[in-house]
């Protein structure tokens, strides 16, 4: 079956830490669901970061309407364990038995991968749930993930418990995990700054995403970006117009000062951002805009939404 | 005058620049006539290479600093830095404290011990400690830099360690090894037997395999488990002296400094010597009030789509980041009432680029104050 929509059911948000995943996961989420979409936000437990700027009570594991149609999860692994053990050991009593022995809270903590692949085999299960009409609960799927560097062995979870477990129940949960993480309905947004090291980080993981084991890079998005709106960095042009508009002219010389320190910095920025042009041509880079602070990080979201509308495919 | 440190460990959640102040760290204790190194993991690529850190993997190599002969003062004393390879550290372990060779392959070849060297959560941790400790005891260098793992939660880098060793040690061990064998001896057979169900139940539903491999694994671990242990307490031991400090380094963002008050309660709890806050990244203040009125005033009064309005909005907008930024700092500061904590707000052009040594010298001298 071909989807023309491929690759936009479950999105995997990374990047570099600190570039603003989880407010751009939720301008996502915002955007789609202004789209007419069901969009469901992922966070995985401790984290806290999403419950916290969508400003919602959630139960953990539970999924939580944020909105009408727009729906949040907090994805612990102790959680999906249990939840594992108790639908391989469908009888009931059995598994409550398991897992109250000290045996199993040893294990769960040994066996390697398992609580991780449960967590992200979660996905699996939320991707498969339909309404009552037979169309998707959730879509897309939101995934606000590890940061870059930790990305990669996420997404290998089930891979590499494949690789441990070479036969039994536990490799075919694997399997069927990986089969949906490199299936067309994944793709990944790696989100940057326009900041050297996070575009050479950015540069260095779509390298290493691409591939066939793991899933497509669907865009790059260069994040709090003040350059792109900047067409000229002649400070004579700045400093012939500042002369024409200050009425006081004792303004002059902080004001070009600070221009001049701006354009130092857009500069810097342009390098950075062309950088990334030059080595991306098979995928789109999307810029958005540094947000005026002042806003708590609900608004950030709000505001940044509308930029990401070059992304929402129409619903379905 | 404070205590002259011999370890200063750099803690922090990823993203904040945890690496390069660590090496600017480095680099202004080799300003001050200090033979220091610098352990890092996993650098940026640019740091990595102006540091000539490309190759040497897992033992000190000296930092160029030639390249700073036009740009900086002189170095009066030197500056090394490595890479911390986490799997070769925790061979090296294994080498060291087994019994025979043959006993070391056994667990070298073990598929559950290559992920507890490589993928389990701590490992990296605790061998950045291990290979502080060997390094601290086979060289004479004036000062060490340690660069933590990144981790989501900074206070990860105290607990990591001690859940390793905890696992290693675990009651897995006596479930999995002996299921059968002495205990019926004194007559708790029946009770014994509770467990080998269960671990039969696991066999079945987790595969049978990963099963024997954890029992081959803990059962040739348990010869190390001494070794393991004193070492383990050794390198506490270190951790904890007068010696040794630690920093936190964090950026002006609500989470991250959320993330730095949360850190500072827990640290609390813990043996070791908090010296400070090193609040990173902090964006450029353009304006004072009075200007940032009247600039704001005439940026309005411009047609939209003028460039010069464009611009003046952008220099506003970053200059509103840079006022949240003191705010965050100063909340920071409110919320931690310590007479020993030394804050540093080190800043670069623009706090944005680290492309090469200079500016790792440039960054250097904003934090003078912490090896001084």
């Amino acid at each position: 079956m071909v989807d023309k929509l491929s690759g936009n059911r479950i999105l995997f948000v990374t990047g570099k830490g600190g570039v603003g995943k989880s407010i751009l996961s939720a301008a996502l989420g915002i955007a789609y669901h202004r789209a007419g979409h069901r969009p469901l936000l992922v966070e995985f437990f401790p984290d806290k970061r999403i419950e916290h700027i969508v400003n919602i009570k959630a139960e953990p594991y539970m999924e939580t309407e944020i909105q009408k149609n727009f729906t949040y999860i907090n994805i612990s692994s102790e959680a999906a364990l249990a939840e594992y053990v108790k639908r391989q050991l469908i009888l009931d009593v059995i598994s409550k038995f398991v897992l109250n022995t000290k045996f199993y809270r040893h294990f769960s903590s040994t066996a390697p991968g398992l609580k991780e692949l449960v967590a992200v085999g979660k996905l699996y299960d939320l991707e498969k749930k339909r309404d009552d009409e037979g169309r998707y609960l959730y879509d897309p799927i939101i995934v606000d993930s590890p940061q870059l560097g930790k990305f990669i062995p996420f997404v290998k979870t089930p891979q590499s418990v494949m690789n441990m477990f070479r036969i039994g129940p536990v490799k075919k949960e694997a399997e069927k995990v990986n089969n949906l993480i490199l299936s067309d309905k994944c793709s990944v947004i790696i989100i940057s700054t326009p900041e050297d090291m996070a575009i050479t980080e950015a540069l260095e993981a779509k390298v290493e995403l691409s591939g066939m084991e793991h899933p497509a890079i669907k865009t790059i998005i260069i994040n709090m970006a003040v350059s792109s709106k900047i067409d000229t960095t002649d400070i004579r042009y700045y400093e012939k117009r500042l002369n024409e508009v200050l009425d006081d002219r004792s303004l002059f010389p902080a004001t070009l000062d600070t221009v001049q320190k701006f354009i130092t910095y857009v500069k810097m920025e342009k390098r950075a951002v062309q950088e990334l042009n030059d080595h991306i041509n098979d995928v789109p880079v999307l810029t958005l805009p540094l947000i005026p602070a002042g806003e708590d990080e609900l608004s950030i979201a709000e505001a940044l939404s509308p930029h990401l509308e070059p992304l929402i495919t129409e619903a379905r | 005058m404070k205590n002259q440190p011999e370890v200063i460990v750099c803690v922090g959640t990823g993203g904040v620049g945890k690496t390069t102040i660590s090496a600017a760290i480095g680099m202004a204790a080799a300003f001050r006539g200090k033979k220091t190194l610098v352990m890092t993991i996993d650098p940026a690529k640019r740091l990595a290479q102006s540091m000539g850190m490309r190759e040497l993997k897992n033992s000190p190599t000296p930092v160029p600093m030639k390249a700073l002969n036009n740009c900086a003062q002189p170095v009066k004393g030197s500056l090394d830095a490595m890479i911390l390879e986490t799997r070769t550290t925790f061979n090296n372990l294994i080498k060291k404290y087994s019994s025979s060779p043959e006993k070391a392959d056994a667990i070298l070849n073990n598929s559950y011990y290559h992920y507890v060297s490589g993928e389990l959560a701590g490992s990296e941790d605790y061998m950045a400690m291990e290979k502080l400790y060997e390094i601290k005891k086979e060289y004479d260098y004036d000062l060490i830099v340690v660069d933590t793992p990144p981790a989501r939660h900074a206070i990860n880098f105290l607990t990591a360690p001690n859940r390793l060793i905890q696992l290693i040690s675990s009651g897995v061990l006596k479930w999995l090894i002996r299921p059968s064998t002495s205990v019926s001896m004194i007559g708790l057979n029946i009770l014994n037997r509770a467990p080998q169900k269960i671990v039969k139940l696991l066999k079945s539903y987790v595969g049978l395999e990963i099963v024997e491999d954890l029992t081959e694994f803990f059962s040739e671990f348990s010869d190390l488990y001494s070794g393991f242990k004193s070492r383990a307490k050794e390198v506490n031991t270190l951790l904890s002296s007068a010696k040794v400090q630690f920093y936190m380094v964090t950026v002006p963002t609500q989470d991250a400094i959320d993330e730095a008050i949360y850190f500072y309660s827990i640290m609390k709890g813990y043996d070791i010597n908090f010296a400070g806050f090193i609040v990173n990244k902090i964006h450029i203040a353009f304006y004072d009030d009075a200007l940032r009125t009247k600039i704001a005033r005439i940026t309005r009064a411009l047609d939209a789509g003028d460039p010069l309005r464009t611009t003046l909005e952008q220099t506003l907008t970053l200059d509103s980041i840079a006022l949240r930024d003191k705010h965050l700092i100063a909340h920071l500061k409110a919320k931690i009432k310590s007479q020993k904590i030394d804050y540093y707000l080190p800043s670069l052009i623009m706090d944005r680029e680290l492309t090469n040594l200079c500016s790792l010298a440039e960054l250097a001298q904003t934090l003078d104050g912490i090896v001084g």
